[in-house]
């Protein structure tokens, strides 16, 4: 019912993926947003407190903020608080390295705020080698720190060649600072695609993080892994591409996109400056043409009511086409079991 | 005041008496041209309750029975109807989504 619910169209996203600032400390090597020095026309506060204001009204339930850092905006704790006044649950992906201790003390107060920690290695030299010198220990300062002051938190990792064979370690480290770990897909966008070769995992990996994954249903995906987790977790997320159906990804500069992995020219939907948001969600082509988006090909597949051909951002970055099947969909990898 | 066995685990009312409902801690619920949806932010967990312009999200915090909010509102529900609803209430209570209890107006 939800699914049919969605794909008819909601009133207004259930969350936002907002990338509130491109300025980053971190040069990430598989950053799907190319972060790093702030983007042009980023929104003041006062713009900020409008979107909120939009937001609370649509009644959109979430806002899940990332970009860049998001605490590198020196009025984003102000843009937290101020969300939260408004009732919107927050939801923040940080690196860490900015979470010390005045900034960790007003967290500690706030209610409705989950953080999400990135690690992308369970030791310095994996973490390093992808997020850059130094962020490994200043990550784990910022477990700490959240830890001692039970602040709700996960430690977010991004599946890829190096991190997998370290994903027991992260879940064991997660769980030292009493966190979950969330393993979230690699996609080809932003500085990703210059490093997918090296850093996106193999068929075979895949196919091991999928029976890992079905193994452990403490792990956290989101929904990044909707089209290879197995049956018996399908009740724990949603078995589609949300974006455009539930999900939506505002830009540092107000621009409107279905998905953070697609803030393309070809799917900016417009811009919350110039635009009413509900009336992008409910009637710009872009999102509408999103929600009648499936994967023909993938049609006759057994899996095909349970993720609609995968994620259409994969689909477009390695394929150019949105309609095609998911490039790491495990059907699709993995050819002899397409006919189960 | 109606008296209900209350389940201590989920806050459900066992009874067949006509019983309140309203939203969990941590839980937001918004109309939709089919129905409601429900946010819980434990998980966060979604949940589409499909009944059509019969509840408004309002209903929760009447503090109003399920009966006399419908006679009120003037929802022309059949019997079926009222109990299709009532049921799926009351999986929302199991779910952590609502809080079923007595003695509302």
């Amino acid at each position: 019912m939800l699914i049919q619910a969605a794909r008819d169209g909601l009133s207004a996203p259930v969350n936002v993926t907002w990338e509130i600032t491109l300025n980053c400390n971190l040069r990430c090597r598989h950053c799907l947003s190319d972060a790093g020095a702030p983007s042009q026309g980023e929104l003041s506060t006062s713009q900020c407190f409008a979107v909120i204001d939009e937001l609370a009204r649509l009644k959109v339930f979430q806002i899940n903020f990332g970009g860049g850092e998001p605490f590198i905006r020196p009025d984003f704790v102000r843009i937290l608080e101020y969300a939260q006044s408004r009732g919107v649950v927050t939801c923040v992906s940080s690196n860490g390295a900015l979470l010390t201790g005045d900034v960790l003390d007003l967290l500690a107060n706030m209610e409705g705020l989950y953080l999400q920690v990135s690690l992308d290695g369970a030791d310095e030299a994996t973490n390093d080698s992808i997020r850059g010198k130094g962020s490994y220990r200043k990550a784990l300062s910022a477990l700490e720190g959240l830890s001692r002051r039970n602040i709700p938190f996960s430690v977010n990792a991004v599946l890829t060649k190096h991190s997998f064979a370290q994903l027991d370690e992260l879940k064991n480290l997660a769980r030292g600072y009493g966190a979950m770990l969330r393993v979230s897909r690699f996609r080809p966008s932003g500085r990703g695609k210059q490093s997918w070769e090296g850093l996106a995992p193999d068929k075979n990996q895949l196919e091991r993080f999928a029976e890992w994954l079905a193994s452990d249903s403490q792990i956290l995906t989101g929904d990044s892994f909707f089209s290879l987790t197995s049956e018996h977790r399908r009740r724990m997320g949603l078995d589609m591409c949300g974006a455009a159906k539930m999900t939506c990804c505002l830009g540092p500069n107000g621009d409107l996109y279905p998905c953070a992995f697609l803030q393309e020219e070809e799917f900016r939907a417009g811009n919350i400056l110039k635009s009413n948001l509900e009336d992008m969600w409910l009637r710009s082509p872009v999102f509408q043409s999103f929600r009648r988006l499936e994967a023909r090909s993938c049609e006759f597949c057994f899996r095909f009511e349970t993720c609609r051909g995968g994620c259409p951002a994969v689909a477009y970055h390695k394929r150019n086409d949105i309609t095609a099947p998911d490039p790491e969909c495990l059907m699709n990898c993995l050819g002899s079991r397409a006919t189960h | 005041m109606t008296a209900f066995a209350a389940s201590t685990e989920n806050g459900c009312a066992h009874s067949d008496e006509d019983a309140c409902f309203s939203l969990a801690a941590g839980v937001q619920v918004r109309a939709e041209k089919s129905g409601l949806l429900f946010y819980n932010r434990k998980g966060p967990r979604l949940y589409f309750l499909s009944s059509g312009k019969s509840l408004h999200p309002d209903y929760f915090g009447s503090g109003q029975s399920l009966t006399r909010w419908l006679k009120t509102q003037e929802t022309n529900l059949s019997d079926n109807g009222f109990r299709a609803l009532d049921n799926a209430l009351r999986q929302l209570v199991r779910k952590g989504a609502l809080v079923a209890y007595s003695g509302g107006s």
